[in-house]
């Protein structure tokens, strides 16, 4: 795993150093003494896991992450005080080292911070997936996922809409939504899922998709207008 | 004459390296000279009575006296710095606990000037 300190105490960057020199699993891509420097280093070059500290002059680390958004790596915390745990634990941190960090806690982190890299990996194979099989009158059929425009429950059968056609499946619509690519779909009505790249427009609570208009429920309002990469 | 107490603590520094006297140098040549520096600027901070450098400069102490095994003989001074320049309080503690600090690291310092081989 490729790995950034970002510090601006240089004893706290040197110990730090030397922590990762233990582990084999690390390779420091560099040291930055302020968060700007590793904001711009994480723009150009692969990071997978950051060692923050949080109180650092001009942006701190959990304006670091919030600038960051979605491209932001694996985070460990390593500061100086307890009361950030909270907060940073909302934001899906990996761990939280409070200085001076002794071998055997810096070891544990790595460990935590393996397991959520592997676990990312798995996440990005689902999300790459770019077709799934159907049973249809039992033949198995390949879909593109990104021909699906969207999905409706109807008792205990789920139509899938493509542009062309629809197909009937003996399932529940919770249990296809788990397998589709959460990043391409949105539970938009307990009787409909989206593809959101298929979305046309949406007026009130009703969306415009080819060939239908589905509407939204209030309860999954909120989730949508997240989702929508709104200018 | 009673000899003088040894502040310094380096168990730290010597369990994370590993046994590597190298790396303990570093360290403790850095501390030689980042210490006086932060030392002087934060005095320079409560003189120009700058909160928020005052909170900084606390905070950044703090990690760095910790390293060297004095965390928990100045976390009392440093925290009521930081705490209290955060809450923009203009007459506190801080020349107080300025000299709390600036005795334990001065001595700290010129003890870890001696675990340095000077150069022949």
């Amino acid at each position: 795993m490729k790995c950034l300190i970002v510090d601006d105490n240089k004893m706290a960057r040197m110990a730090m150093k030397q922590l990762i020199s233990h582990s084999k699993e690390l390779e420091l891509v560099q040291e930055c003494a302020n968060a700007l420097e590793a904001y711009n280093i994480i723009n150009k070059e692969c990071v997978n896991l950051i060692f923050l500290d949080i109180e650092m002059p001009g942006m701190t680390g959990l304006e670091l992450i919030k600038n960051l958004g979605s491209k932001s790596p694996l985070i460990v915390f390593s500061t100086a005080k307890k009361d950030y745990a909270v907060e940073a634990f909302e934001l899906n941190v990996v761990d939280y080292l409070v200085k001076p960090v002794t071998t055997s806690r810096f070891l544990q982190s790595v460990e935590k911070a393996m397991d959520a890299f592997a676990s990312n990996k798995q996440e990005v194979k689902v999300e790459e997936q770019e077709f799934v099989f159907i049973k249809d009158n039992g033949i198995l059929k390949r879909i593109n996922v990104d021909d699906i425009l969207y999905l409706e429950a109807m008792g205990d059968y789920v139509k899938v809409h493509t542009a062309q056609k629809f197909h009937v499946l003996h399932a529940t619509l919770k249990s296809i939504e788990e397998k589709l690519p959460s990043s391409k779909f949105l539970r938009v009505h307990r009787s409909y899922i989206v593809s959101l790249n298929k979305i046309d427009s949406i007026h009130e609570a009703v969306i415009s998709m080819p060939k239908a208009n589905i509407p939204v429920a209030d309860t999954y309002r909120n989730t949508l207008n997240k989702r929508l990469n709104l200018l | 004459m009673k000899k003088q107490e040894i502040i310094l603590d380096l168990t730290y520094l010597k369990e994370i390296s590993g046994g590597d006297t190298a790396f303990q140098d570093t360290i403790i040549l850095q501390f030689i000279t980042q210490m006086p520096d932060e030392l002087q600027q934060i005095e320079m901070a409560i003189k120009e009575g700058n909160m928020l450098k005052i909170k900084s400069l606390a905070h950044g102490i703090k990690s760095t006296v910790a390293y060297m095994g004095l965390g928990e003989k100045l976390h009392p001074y440093l925290q009521r710095m930081e705490t209290e320049s955060a809450m923009n309080e203009k007459a506190a503690h801080y020349n107080q606990d300025l000299q709390q600090v600036k005795y334990v690291c001065t001595r700290a310092v010129q003890e870890a000037q001696q675990l340095i081989p000077r150069p022949a």
